[in-house]
């Protein structure tokens, strides 16, 4: 089976992820697509890290050492960032994290992935979009004659316009800021939400 | 005298370091650490992998050649060494200082 879904929260695809487990099936690649098989396997845990690997040595070391500690890589592979394992029954740990920083330093090179991007289609914008940032930005609003409106009809187009005018001046740079953003608020939530867990604790 | 701003090592650096005193791979790191801590400290594998990573990265260990080709293994450097002594000195000057204050009688607090 064959799933298309777009995560910007490592969390909660995992939390998806053993949804699925569930339910009777398996991940067993996530590159484009989700691919999932039917399975026997019950009452196991799947967990995320993220990574990347230069080196196949590289990345086979790190499957190995996961795989010591009971953890069977399922899927991910060295350069798509999510690495899936689910626990084997040698397993004694319920998390790939025992601390608090080692599991937000997980979050964050997964934002640091998509702040990159941002700032990758912050450099190409400007010739994509005919160098109009930031040039005239009464150009970016296509609402004919909104510059001669007064009054509250004046501000309601502004307002109604203005998101697309982000998104035409800025294009994928805008969009990708967009995405940053809300992945860093939930990095803020997570953190805040572990750093009281750990004081409880 | 300056202070060293890599110090304190936390609990799990310092016995890691102590680990690799003899060169090992991961999953004996982990082992040795919880032996170590008297089964205080018990790392989960992402955690310990991003560990090995930020020493190395710290040159307080270094991969070295082993036997098992499909593992890496680790052991201390001589940076790693002194940073551990550094540590260690100040973990004996605060038992010190704190026996002192409680008239040797710290079994009491």
């Amino acid at each position: 089976m064959k799933t298309f879904k777009l995560f910007f929260n490592p969390e909660k695809e995992e939390r998806w992820v053993n949804e699925m487990l569930e339910k009777g099936f398996l991940l067993k690649k996530n590159v484009f697509l989700y691919h999932f098989e039917p399975t026997d396997i019950k009452n196991k845990k799947i967990r995320v890290d993220y990574r990347f690997f230069k080196k196949d040595k590289d990345f086979n070391d790190y499957k190995l050492m996961f795989e010591d500690f009971g953890w069977r890589h399922i899927a991910g592979n060295k350069s798509n960032g999510s690495q899936f394992f689910i626990q084997t029954d040698e397993c004694k740990d319920d998390e790939l994290f025992s601390d608090v920083d080692s599991k937000l330093s997980m979050l964050k090179r997964h934002l640091n992935v998509w702040v990159t991007m941002a700032l990758f289609f912050f450099i190409i914008d400007g010739p994509l979009t005919g160098g109009a940032f930031p040039f005239d930005l009464k150009t970016l609003y296509l609402t004919p004659g909104i510059w001669e409106m007064e009054g509250s009809k004046f501000w309601s187009a502004f307002w109604f316009e203005t998101p697309f005018a982000v998104m035409r001046g800025f294009g994928g740079f805008g969009f990708f800021s967009a995405i940053v953003l809300s992945i860093y608020f939930s990095y803020r939530f997570t953190k805040k939400k572990l750093e009281q867990e750990n004081i409880k604790n | 005298m300056a202070r060293n701003k890599k110090l304190p090592l936390t609990e799990t650096v310092y016995y890691i370091l102590l680990a690799l005193l003899k060169p090992a791979h991961g999953y004996v790191i982990m082992q040795d650490v919880e032996d170590l801590s008297a089964g205080e400290v018990r790392m989960a594998a992402g955690t310990l992998y991003g560990a090995i990573e930020n020493l190395l990265k710290l040159k307080y260990i270094r991969q070295v050649e082993s036997e098992d080709a499909r593992r890496k293994v680790y052991v201390i450097t001589d940076m790693g060494r002194d940073i551990l002594n550094q540590q260690l000195s100040r973990y004996k000057h605060m038992v010190d200082v704190t026996n002192k204050c409680l008239g040797g009688a710290y079994e009491n607090i």
